[in-house]
């Protein structure tokens, strides 16, 4: 593997340290069904299916403490390509468990995403 | 400005993620990990789905560390360094021993380890064994009969 040591990276006009790619990349993210059958992911090691709704997700690399960022969505289900927020609960620097609500306020088992940025162990 | 090209392995287990993510095709796991939690049995039972490019990494070798390093990290404060994303990779598994491998990093010990009821709290069972009809998926426990999974 190469490995490019620089400390900033410019396109000519504007130039920012490599600590900001660093440390601003997603340092996680997942989309997955309920069952993982359909399935992407990164540094996740494993999704557990909680119950209906509720799906929690293990990171491999494990996040420096529990201060860090999730962003969830998923599709309502209603078939008008319409994406609702997901919900998080039950954080630690290991593992996170994702929700999801429909519409009409009912816990739902539609593919879900999530991105988590924050600073790793 | 110096710019320096090497050949080296990463030290950070992330970035032997990133780089096994690029080179490795990821593996479905034909196993689910079944398991309830003694500390709330009025919840269902739950499911872990090995993640496929977890399963590729632990399948190739040389990207995860010692499944030790993970279980010295469970008593590190929240905040202080740990200790699994530094250590050397370990050599590849078998997929019987990687799934043991996630029981170990993602299921609690009190499940894996430490329980001493009367009943079977936790199956590793083909996909195949798994509901597919998720109506009373809130209902789920573990069938304590051999031949079914939930």
């Amino acid at each position: 593997m190469s490995t490019l040591n620089v400390s900033n990276i410019t396109d000519g006009t504007t130039t920012v340290g490599t600590s900001y790619v660093v440390n601003g990349s997603a340092k996680a993210w997942s989309w997955h069904s309920h069952d993982g059958t359909d399935y992407n992911s990164f540094n996740v090691s494993s999704v557990t299916d909680v119950s209906t709704g509720l799906t929690r997700l293990a990171w491999t690399n494990s996040f420096s403490s529990i201060s860090y960022a999730c962003t969830g969505a998923h599709d309502d289900g209603t078939g008008n390509d319409e994406s609702r927020m997901a919900g998080f609960h039950s954080k630690s620097s290991t593992v996170v468990t994702e929700y999801i609500y429909t519409s009409s306020g009912s816990v739902s088992d539609q593919p879900r995403s999530g991105v988590f940025h924050g600073d790793l162990a | 400005m110096t710019v320096k090209s090497q050949q080296v392995a990463p030290q950070h287990l992330w970035e032997r993620l990133l780089e096994a993510k690029s080179r490795l095709a990821p593996v479905q796991s034909k196993y689910r990990v079944l398991f309830e939690d003694p500390a709330t049995p009025d919840e269902p039972a739950k499911v872990l789905v090995p993640d496929p490019n977890f399963m590729a990494a632990a399948l190739a070798g040389n990207v995860l560390p010692p499944i030790e390093t993970y279980q010295r990290d469970r008593l590190v404060p929240d905040g202080e360094p740990k200790e699994h994303p530094y250590a050397e990779p370990i050599g590849a598994m078998s997929g019987e021993e990687a799934i043991e491998y996630l029981v170990m990093k993602d299921i609690d010990p009190s499940i894996w380890r430490d329980y001493q009821g009367n009943r079977c709290i936790m199956k590793i069972v083909p996909v195949e064994l798994i509901p597919s009809d998720r109506s009373f998926r809130n209902a789920w426990k573990i069938n304590q009969e051999m031949e079914m999974a939930a």
